[in-house]
């Protein structure tokens, strides 16, 4: 880069003028984070070889948002890497429903405003009496409003290991009973989904007492759907239709569609389901892959 | 804003009028022909895809101020595949499809200074404000890569490569899905990867 960028007199100006340079960008990250990222914890203490939930705080900008697992047309969903003590094991986030996040002739999924990722720890089964432990992580994350910004924090968490069954931190135990409110969770018992690859479209179906007539899919594989497409929703019958356009970019066919489906506008469930083409024997490829 | 950027300005919205050749309706999908396209470059030369028959294209879609794009021109890594293919007879546009006052438009003579400053060596930059070529092509991401072959079908469409960060050190460990599809394609073999999901920032269309 050329030196005269440098200078801090003149960088405010060619930022003005340029906004492209490296510099700018640079001068761009050193301001104040779009996202206030914390490590809190359920519990005030661990109990060795017990597992339990800590969480990242993502408290953002208005207008601001991060990603889920699948961003969708654009982004790229919050990476962390653990500094744990000796024996300790993280789990994966369990990423809560996100939303569609419509952008033009685009739509990402994520999330606005204030989330918590939630990750299961794993301590060792013993410990040392009347000690501490310090959790840290370094959390790297897009945050986007009109443009994009990666941003990243180191976070750290002491908590003190205690035997017995530890006190929850009421300072957060809401926030975690309201974050796993909004986890999807499997389908109950009797409800089932299947789905039917027909021409351009997916169909979802799904078995379940009355169900409303309104449905989102997000996928959690990319270039299966199209994420832009509207998705049509039918009820009656004791089963509900979800009608996915293919993404223009899928090329081989689809042996499972895997997401989370929003029932109502409030319920989330995982769907895992093998899809069926029309042609053939109506197995799902998969099923045929078996017999071979 | 002095008087000549406004001039570069106008200029660059009357020279950036994308004439399409179909109807624009249907968009790129590997494995059928590329949609034909007529775009004025940031010389000011009007560049037809169907002109460049017999030659493999790569077309780049681009935004500077996106971390992503950045992640790939502060390392030279994108200039630097830019010189290697466009050496071996490429044809490398580089699409800017950000609308005025969203982020990575560029006047003509702004992005001219642009390519300079960074050593970049596209063989051309078309530049695309009112997003014809982006949708023609379905466009999402910066960067998203594509690549056509010599017999106009198109070959490639997803990420540049295979690590979907803003981080430098991540190029070097990444597999590159642009080189992968052009040496297997020049070898006459059939693109193991012809689809990847593109990552980086939302293309600035506009709204």
């Amino acid at each position: 880069m050329g030196s005269h960028l440098d200078r801090p007199g003149s960088r405010r100006l060619t930022c003005l003028v340029f906004l492209l340079l490296p510099g700018c960008l640079r001068a761009a990250s050193a301001n104040p984070p779009h996202a206030k990222v914390t490590l809190i914890s359920e519990r005030a203490s661990i109990q060795p070889g017990r597992s339990f939930p800590v969480g990242l705080r993502f408290q953002l900008e208005k207008h601001w948002h991060i990603y889920w697992l699948n961003p969708g047309d654009s982004g790229e969903p919050p990476r962390v890497r653990w500094e744990l003590p000796r024996g300790f094991r993280a789990g994966p986030i369990h990423w809560p429903t996100p939303r569609r996040l419509v952008n033009a002739s685009l739509v990402d999924y994520g999330y606005e405003e204030d989330v918590l990722l939630i990750i299961p720890l794993y301590p060792p089964p013993s410990v040392p009496a009347g000690r501490t432990a310090t959790l840290r992580a370094t959390v790297k994350w897009l945050v986007c409003s009109s443009i994009c910004i990666p941003e990243q924090k180191r976070v750290e968490l002491t908590l003190p290991y205690q035997n017995g069954p530890p006190k929850p931190d009421l300072r957060w135990r809401q926030l975690f009973l309201r974050t796993r409110e909004r986890l999807p969770r499997r389908m109950p018992p009797g409800w089932s989904a299947r789905v039917r690859s027909s021409g351009s479209e997916f169909i979802l179906t799904v078995k379940a007492p009355n169900p409303p007539p309104n449905a989102v899919f997000f996928p959690l594989e990319p270039l299966q759907i199209s994420n832009a497409a509207p998705q049509r929703a039918t009820a009656g019958g004791g089963k509900l239709q979800l009608f996915l356009e293919k993404s223009d970019q899928l090329v081989k066919p689809a042996a499972r569609l895997r997401g989370v489906l929003v029932i109502g506008g409030r319920k989330a469930f995982t769907v895992n389901a093998p899809v069926v083409s029309p042609e053939g024997s109506g197995k799902s490829l998969e099923e045929r892959r078996h017999r071979k | 804003m002095n008087s000549a950027m406004k001039y570069f300005n106008g200029l660059a919205v009357l020279i950036v009028a994308v004439l399409l050749g179909g109807p624009g309706l249907w968009a790129a999908k590997v494995g059928e022909p590329a949609p034909d396209f007529t775009a004025t470059d940031s010389a000011g030369k009007v560049r037809n895809l169907s002109d460049y028959k017999g030659k493999f294209v790569v077309l780049e879609w681009h935004n500077r101020e996106c971390p992503y794009t950045h992640k790939h021109y502060s390392s030279g890594n994108m200039q630097k595949l830019q010189r290697e293919w466009t050496a071996k007879g490429v044809v490398w546009f580089t699409v800017i499809s950000s609308a005025p006052g969203k982020q990575g438009y560029m006047t003509a003579a702004e992005e001219n200074a642009y390519v300079e400053k960074m050593q970049a060596s596209p063989t051309a930059v078309l530049l695309d404000p009112e997003g014809h070529l982006g949708h023609l092509y379905d466009a999402k991401t910066t960067p998203q890569m594509f690549i056509i072959n010599p017999q106009g079908v198109l070959i490639y469409d997803g990420a540049i490569d295979s690590k979907p960060t803003a981080e430098v050190e991540d190029i070097s460990s990444a597999t590159n899905y642009v080189n992968l599809a052009l040496e297997e394609a020049m070898a006459g073999e059939a693109v193991k990867t012809p689809v990847t999901r593109p990552y980086g920032c939302s293309v600035k269309y506009a709204p």
